[in-house]
């Protein structure tokens, strides 16, 4: 089971490494932080720490991007270029399949992030800011752990979304999670009745995507997290990652499939 | 055992509102060893049928099996190779990638898995081009590393859906002598045509559905009346089933 969907991931990766989005991502995040320096530079000192700030949102933002990007785009386009019929004509079940996919897709998603991490520290460095080294490590692990839960958002929401529609979908799920969710429990308490209840359902039944940005820590220098809350927040993302894709095998598990040219 | 058996299958649907009745009981059975051929017009059923068969289709009733397991468990589709119409590779990948990917979905692993890549890029001939991708492939050429990944793993069925459709008369003739061997193996060979001139060469037993029924069954030579083709005896079938359809309705 493991070789097959270890195979699977790796044709993903392969994919992500030979077609151009990923470069673009990065020569675009790389041009955008060269902008934001040449513009820093030209505020004179004491811009630097907003250099790197600007810096780690593009970051987190590029990653986002790109997560929501490659989980939407694997299953619609085996459908589109028909290669999932050779698929699933293998002894390959979709559960399979689709752990594959996010599998493959969260390691492409992974070294791009690095890239892009890699890129901001570039100029960081250059621009005389020196991050504090593990609280930076523990933000970019958690950053990687809030990817997973988004790639497997969009892997389900494209299991029956085409990939377009999914990627908007996602685009705006993700958002609102992470934009108002945290603001729900100031919402409950300008309200009352039942809605309060209602509101108290979404807070704790939403994922928190907030809980895995760290940027703030990094910036103010706060230090490293304890190793037990790491863990805990590691949990929290690989439980939500874990529901979403058993939410993608439900949906994917009896979907028919049909193409125009293959029907008759 | 039969090599797959189709037992009373039935696939119904509502597309814009009306019921469609794509197999309406549908019961076959094909014996290992045997290159059958399963015919009829656009809307018979053929590729329904082979849907369910591979399981991207559930049947409404009925049940479909594969050497005698039922093709809704994964396992099923150990022993089969298919080959869909208009296929396509992933073409970011060499040929020899792509064959290697389709083994490991079946299980190889190591030495085996890389002798039956070079064993299966010799069958489809395409040695010398096995380690450029895919996509500098012509069309002919990705049909044939597609037939590849259906045999890497030497199934006992090979179920091809129009295996010929736009290739030229050289590819279609390589198609069917990787038939022809695979007949001579003693493998099954399960495929969907409109080419009847085709199937009278290669087919040792033929079946004729037509609005999801089988209305002919038997071997091609022995199907059609003294002096009439193939291709006479489909028309005559098909017109025939249809016109008796038209006065029941």
């Amino acid at each position: 089971m493991m070789r097959r969907i270890w195979a699977v991931a790796e044709v993903v990766l392969r994919g992500w490494l030979r077609r151009k989005e990923a470069y673009v991502y990065i020569v675009l995040l790389a041009g955008l932080q060269l902008a934001v320096a040449s513009l820093g530079g030209a505020a004179g000192g004491g811009s630097s720490l907003y250099l790197f700030d600007a810096g780690l949102l593009l970051t987190w933002f590029f990653g986002w991007a790109v997560a929501l990007h490659a989980g939407a785009a694997e299953l619609p386009g085996e459908e589109a270029h028909g290669t999932v019929f050779l698929l699933l004509a293998k002894p390959l079940s979709r559960a399979e399949l689709i752990v594959g996919k996010w599998l493959g897709a969260w390691l492409a998603v992974t070294l791009c992030t690095l890239a892009f991490y890699a890129v901001t520290l570039i100029v960081a460095y250059s621009a005389g800011v020196a991050p504090p080294l593990g609280a930076l490590i523990q933000a970019g692990v958690l950053h990687l752990i809030s990817l997973a839960v988004l790639i497997a958002l969009s892997l389900a929401l494209s299991t029956r979304l085409n990939r377009d529609a999914a990627v908007a979908v996602a685009i705006v799920a993700a958002l609102a999670l992470y934009l108002i969710v945290p603001r729900i429990p100031q919402l409950a308490c300008e309200t009352h009745g039942w809605r309060v209840g209602a509101l108290n359902v979404l807070y704790y039944g939403l994922p928190h995507l907030e809980l895995f940005d760290l940027r703030r820590r990094v910036l103010h220098g706060f230090g490293p997290l304890p190793g037990g809350v790491l863990a805990t927040l590691a949990a929290y993302g690989a439980v939500w990652t874990g529901a979403l894709l058993m939410a993608a095998w439900l949906s994917y598990r009896r979907r028919r499939f049909q193409r125009d040219r293959l029907l008759e | 055992m039969a090599a797959l058996s189709f037992d009373n299958l039935g696939m119904r649907f509502r597309s814009r509102g009306a019921e469609v009745v794509a197999l309406d009981g549908l019961t076959l059975a094909v014996e290992p060893g045997v290159v059958f051929g399963f015919l009829g017009p656009n809307g018979a059923g053929k590729t329904t049928a082979i849907h369910i068969l591979l399981g991207f289709q559930q049947a409404t009733s009925g049940a479909a099996y594969i050497f005698g397991r039922d093709v809704r468990t994964p396992i099923a589709r150990q022993r089969i190779g298919y080959l869909c119409e208009h296929p396509d590779a992933y073409r970011f990948l060499t040929g020899r990638e792509m064959l290697r990917f389709a083994g490991k979905l079946c299980g190889l692993a190591g030495g085996r898995l890389e002798d039956r890549v070079a064993q299966v890029l010799e069958e489809v001939d395409l040695s010398a081009a096995a380690d450029r991708r895919i996509a500098t492939y012509s069309r002919g050429m990705r049909q044939r590393v597609c037939l590849a990944q259906a045999l890497i793993h030497d199934p006992d069925l090979l179920i091809l859906d129009e295996p010929t459709g736009g290739l030229d008369p050289l590819g279609r003739q390589q198609i069917r002598r990787i038939i022809g061997d695979w007949r001579r193996r003693g493998k099954t060979v399960f495929f969907s045509s409109h080419e009847l001139s085709e199937v009278e060469l290669v087919c040792d037993q033929v079946c004729i559905l037509n609005r999801g029924r089988i209305v002919a069954q038997g071997a091609p030579q022995m199907l059609p009346a003294a002096g009439e083709s193939l291709e006479q005896f489909f028309m005559r079938t098909v017109s025939g089933a249809a016109e008796a359809a038209g006065r029941l309705a």
